[in-house]
């Protein structure tokens, strides 16, 4: 008797579940829009954010680990914490895993082709680490797959001004004594100001010292590359890029 | 029976008391700190000047007193004949030697698992009457401590925590009745102010920020709104022993942007309230920013001044409010006679002679996001500001910058967020900070302090002529009260999110501000 009553309570519990979740994928789309779509895209497809239509994410890919990203945000990116209650935390996981999977994302292009590029004509390892190895001054790349969308990563070479985060704002400088800097700005609060030359030398400076200081937030160092390489090429490049993911878990 | 009680209050040590007629005489003692805002009428402002702008270079850190929290740190501290009482988020309570910064006794406070607070478990403070400390927790208790031991003495529910209730506020005890507000306005509440006896806790009134139904007021709320309207009192009021009226801000209405499901003023969110000490009743308001849907709260310390207005000798009150006005009212009536911007504002054309804004067109909250300045944290938040009577200039934080403000649908769900909506900062574009000095006599800024980000300090104005305050980073400064230039700083390595006050120890002046999750004291090498 007891055993019965338990399976009749579990089919219950079943039903009610997947209808919950209908209804979740419902409630989670305007929910989606409103805190996540700025940076991940309209339905998801990525932007300034990680495209999540691949089903496998950074941070862990259980619907738990979901619900940890998006309630308590990710230190040390701009993914931040999302206060909004309980149900409607539970609607974005659903809304997004809904959205996994629906899409294949396939890029034109040959990513050997474009690993050539990288570290030939491109001239990109000057300025961006691959792990641990290029330059210092651009953003690293190991990961750059799983973080951002192909039509992300073809914008960012194309049209690098478009979006600067402001851990990549260049710094002008001239102290007292006339010496000049250049670089990129790693920190910086009333009296003082950190960055990293284009020598790929620290420097930290009191601003009572300077005589200029000009930090820009709207020209990036890095060249648009639409002058310098074929559509192909950029195809090849874009691709290589997309291929440099982490091993995600699944879920 | 009330006889034997006042005896046995009176019995021990009467240094360490704090009796009403200290409360009302605090500006005849600068050596101590006794309430959140230093007095009645909230100036911050120490009468002390050992340390002033001549000599101020030589501030040094004499002690330092490490807390052990994850919270954001708040509070005020009280200090009284040489003994310093503070909170340490989210509601624990130290008694520290003001000597040295050792403890006389740590109060703990276990909380239930799950707390409905929108930013952070914080706490901003103490109030003391005779010889009890009063706290206000985030589980929506009142708890008094004996000051000696930090004895439990009693402990009160002032509302239903699981339904979004929770308290933050520093209490201020007022002839014999402990103040309190109450946060939630993220969560739907009905907001209120309550007075408490301080013997047993019991409660001697309560005033609703929203009015009910039949109580003038009630019909600027649509529908059932006024339900769940919000409206909260989360930091700490002003006391007019003379006129015998508190004044205490009120915060948003609920829920935060979406205004379409409240149609209406909304009274009394966003508001100053003047209530009758004895009785809580309402003898005026005025409502800084009527059927707000930007969430600015005029949550704002009330800061009181008798002074000249435009040639004729007023009680006034002085107000830097989020939404990015100062205000001059009078505080007897509540009369509005002056605002102006003290940083930059797309909102509103103008505010008419009556006080009340016309907003300029599209200013409200869209489904596709409208820029306005400033940003949802306002002009000015719940920092505290400074009144000082030497210079009679008015010192507060101020944060210039913009965000897009969203409307969205707000499905009300008891003990949950009720928002409507989330805004966004500009991306690129961070805003900037600084310390501003108004002239009150004609709100304009006699000068101004950048800051690189949006400060969340309070602000301490000394006799010594200098204006003391704190960065997001870390510096504590010290600023030269009448033109703003920069005497001192020190870094103390941990967000500056509370108030500098100063008091004396064994004669000598010193200077305390909770930093990161400690608290830092300065003196004179």
């Amino acid at each position: 008797m007891k055993a019965w009553l338990c399976v009749l309570a579990l089919r219950l519990f079943a039903v009610e579940i997947s209808t919950a979740q209908e209804n979740d994928l419902t409630a989670g789309e305007p929910l989606f829009r409103l805190h996540c779509a700025e940076c991940h895209g309209m339905d998801g497809e990525g932007g300034r954010g990680p495209d999540l239509r691949r089903g496998v994410y950074q941070h862990g890919s259980s619907d738990e680990a979901l619900y940890r990203t998006i309630s308590k945000g990710i230190a040390g990116t701009p993914m931040p914490a999302t206060s909004i209650s309980d149900a409607q935390l539970w609607q974005i996981v659903r809304y997004i895993r809904g959205v996994a999977g629906r899409v294949r994302v396939t890029v034109p292009g040959n990513s050997a082709a474009g690993a050539k590029l990288f570290g030939g004509k491109g001239g990109c390892p000057k300025c961006h680490m691959i792990r641990g190895e290029g330059g210092r001054l651009g953003p690293d790349l190991t990961y750059i797959g799983s973080q951002r969308s192909p039509t992300h990563l073809r914008a960012s070479i194309l049209r690098p001004d478009e979006e600067i985060s402001p851990a990549y704002w260049s710094v002008e400088a001239s102290d007292q004594d006339g010496k000049v800097y250049s670089g990129i700005r790693l920190n910086e609060d009333t009296y003082s100001i950190q960055f990293i030359d284009l020598d790929e030398n620290l420097h930290s400076l009191a601003k009572q010292n300077l005589r200029t200081l000009t930090v820009d937030k709207k020209k990036s160092r890095m060249p648009g590359y639409g002058g310098m390489l074929t559509a192909a090429e950029l195809d090849d490049l874009v691709a290589y890029l997309y291929s440099l993911q982490r091993n995600a878990r699944l879920p | 029976m009330k006889a034997i009680c006042v005896v046995a209050l009176a019995a021990g040590s009467l240094a360490g008391q704090v009796s009403y007629q200290r409360l009302l005489d605090a500006e005849r003692e600068p050596g101590n700190w006794m309430t959140y805002s230093g007095n009645y009428s909230s100036h911050r402002h120490s009468r002390l000047e050992e340390v002033n702008r001549d000599n101020v270079s030589r501030l040094r850190l004499k002690w330092a007193f490490q807390m052990k929290t994850l919270e954001q740190v708040e509070t005020t501290m009280l200090v009284v004949d040489g003994i310093m009482y503070l909170t340490q988020p989210p509601n624990d309570v130290f008694a520290l030697d003001a000597e040295n910064g050792r403890p006389f006794w740590h109060y703990r406070r276990s909380l239930p698992e799950r707390i409905n607070v929108c930013c952070g478990q914080v706490n901003r403070g103490l109030a003391m009457l005779g010889d009890r400390l009063f706290m206000g927790t985030v589980d929506a208790h009142l708890v008094a401590l004996d000051r000696k031991t930090g004895t439990l003495i009693w402990d009160v529910e002032v509302a239903d925590y699981t339904k979004g209730y929770s308290v933050t506020v520093a209490p201020l005890a007022v002839k014999n009745e402990v103040i309190l507000g109450i946060s939630g306005g993220e969560y739907g509440i009905r907001g209120f102010l309550d007075a408490y006896d301080p013997r047993a806790g019991k409660r001697l009134w309560r005033f609703y920020t929203i009015p009910g139904p039949g109580e003038p007021g009630h019909e600027t709320w649509s529908g059932d709104s006024w339900k769940t309207g919000g409206a909260p009192t989360w930091v700490t009021g002003s006391f007019d022993p003379k006129l015998n009226l508190i004044y205490w801000g009120t915060g948003n209405a609920a829920p935060d942007w979406n205004g379409d499901v409240r149609l209406g003023d909304n009274l009394y969110s966003s508001s100053v309230i003047a209530l009758d000490a004895d009785t809580g009743k309402l003898k005026w308001y005025f409502q800084f920013s009527p059927h707000d849907v930007h969430d600015w709260d005029a949550v704002q310390v009330p800061v009181l001044v008798d002074a000249e207005f435009r040639g004729i000798e007023r009680k006034l009150m002085y107000w830097g409010n989020r939404n990015a006005f100062f205000y001059v009212l009078d505080r007897e009536t509540g009369e509005f006679l002056t605002a102006k911007p003290f940083t930059t504002q797309t909102w509103a054309e103008r505010i008419d002679e009556k006080g009340r804004p016309v907003a300029r067109p599209n200013s409200d909250p869209t489904r596709e996001g409208t820029v306005i300045s400033p940003g949802p944290e306002g002009g000015t938040n719940w920092y505290s500001p400074s009144y000082s009577p030497v210079a009679k200039l008015f010192y507060l934080s101020v944060w210039d910058f913009a965000s897009k403000f969203y409307s969205g649908d707000a499905p009300y769900q008891a003990g949950t967020h009720f928002f409507g909506s989330v805004p966004m900062r500009l991306p690129n574009d961070p805003g900037s900070g600084a310390v501003e000095a108004i002239d009150p006599s004609t709100g304009e800024v006699r000068w101004k302090y950048p800051l690189y980000s949006m400060p969340l300090t309070g602000i301490l104005s000394t006799a010594g002529h200098l204006v003391f305050g704190g960065t997001l980073e870390g510096q504590f400064f010290a600023l030269d009260a009448a033109t703003g230039k920069e005497l001192w700083h020190a870094n103390t390595g941990g967000m500056i999110a509370a108030g500098p006050v100063s008091y004396l120890n064994k004669g000598k002046q010193l200077v305390s501000i909770a930093a990161g999750t400690a608290i830092f004291t300065f003196g004179l090498e």
